[in-house]
């Protein structure tokens, strides 16, 4: 069904493609989200990534499964806007647009919710400390839920190098969790 | 390698690897026990792998993501139909472009070739005039040549013909000592 679709948009069909985009829009704006940190340059950088795979669908082997394809396009997206970055994100969470990212509004347990919103904090100041490449593989496995062989297909890296990558990255979110917890102590 | 009992044990228990096969729970039960063991027998290890296991337990909490606007998708659609008809453009400029060069060299090709041909003909044209007048002196020349030589061929045809034409003067003289051969002959005898 899937291959349907996007055989018909490689072909040109104005729907199968408005399809394709419907259909990826809100998952390729998720990694974006996770790996930037911010919703106007994740809406941007998941837009960009969706442009150049439909402007490129013609080089998409269609017997091979879309999704590692197009997150390929869209983390390389994010890779390179992360590194054209020039200036670091504020450590209190504050992003561009002036409001707070990856907080919940009002809520009706608002003790649990800071809570939730000091891990998210952890969580974001860990993945900055992180490489690029070592950050999609963090973001790939943990929250898209994708297997190695997987994340190895939108890295372009081996199975053993995603799993290394994978390892030290861990490796270095637990020695920043093992400092704070001594620093908080 | 050795346990805190002093056993030695045959697994690597430092290594990136056996690391890495014990996140992903990959450990056979024999393994699993001895890495239990050996994290009671070591600090290091023991706090690293309790805060790989907090790290883990963070990291299943997903960073919530906003839903898109309704807009997005219209905006990205349009994008990509402007990007599209921009790429239909440049290539219709292009192939414009590559044919014009094409037919321009073909076409200068040509007309040099035509140029040639036009300059040969033209002299060929030209040049008629001068084979026409060498041809009407060379027959000129022939005729007034022939009509000295004329008399001279006349008298030799002439000549030829009362030699070898039957009953010419040739044959009446070799009839002639043929006769007189044969009469000597008969004489003789």
């Amino acid at each position: 069904m899937e291959s349907e679709f996007i055989r018909l948009a490689q072909s040109g069909n104005q729907d199968a493609v408005n399809t394709l985009v419907e259909t990826y829009q809100q998952m390729v704006f998720a990694v974006c989200y996770r790996m930037l940190n911010q919703r106007t340059e994740a809406e941007d950088a998941a837009q960009e990534a969706i442009i150049k795979a439909v402007m490129n669908l013609k080089s998409y082997d269609a017997d091979r499964p879309f999704k590692p394809w197009i997150l390929r396009i869209a983390s390389n997206e994010c890779i390179d806007r992360i590194r054209r970055r020039k200036e670091a994100l504020s450590l209190d969470g504050m992003g561009e647009d002036g409001a707070w990212e990856w907080q919940v509004g009002n809520s009706p347990n608002p003790e649990a919710e800071v809570i939730k919103d000091q891990r998210h904090e952890e969580i974001r100041q860990m993945l900055e400390t992180l490489a690029p490449i070592d950050r999609t593989v963090v973001t790939l496995f943990y929250w898209e839920g994708m297997a190695y062989t997987e994340i190895g297909e939108v890295t372009g890296l081996s199975v053993s190098a995603v799993k290394s990558r994978l390892f030290r990255a861990r490796r270095t979110m637990a020695e920043l969790l093992v400092q704070e917890e001594s620093y908080a102590g | 390698m050795q346990d805190k009992y002093g056993k030695p044990t045959q697994y690597d228990m430092h290594s990136d690897a056996w690391w890495i096969r014990a996140l992903d729970g990959e450990l056979s039960t024999d393994e699993h026990a001895q890495w239990e063991i050996h994290l009671d027998g070591c600090d290091e290890c023991r706090i690293q792998w309790q805060a790989l296991v907090a790290v883990d337990m963070l990291m299943q909490d997903p960073v919530p993501v906003p839903q898109l606007d309704v807009s997005f998708t219209q905006v990205t659609v349009q994008k990509i139909a402007e990007k599209q008809r921009l790429r239909r453009i440049l290539s219709f400029i292009a192939g414009t472009l590559i044919v014009s060069l094409v037919t321009l060299f073909v076409f200068s090709m040509v007309t040099s070739a035509f140029n040639s041909m036009e300059q040969g003909l033209r002299v060929a044209f030209s040049a008629r005039h001068l084979l026409f007048s060498a041809l009407m002196d060379t027959m000129v020349n022939l005729v007034v040549s022939w009509q000295a030589v004329l008399p001279i061929a006349i008298g030799g045809a002439l000549i030829a013909f009362a030699l070898l034409v039957p009953n010419g003067i040739l044959a009446a003289v070799l009839y002639t000592r043929r006769r007189r051969r044969a009469a000597v002959a008969a004489g003789q005898a």
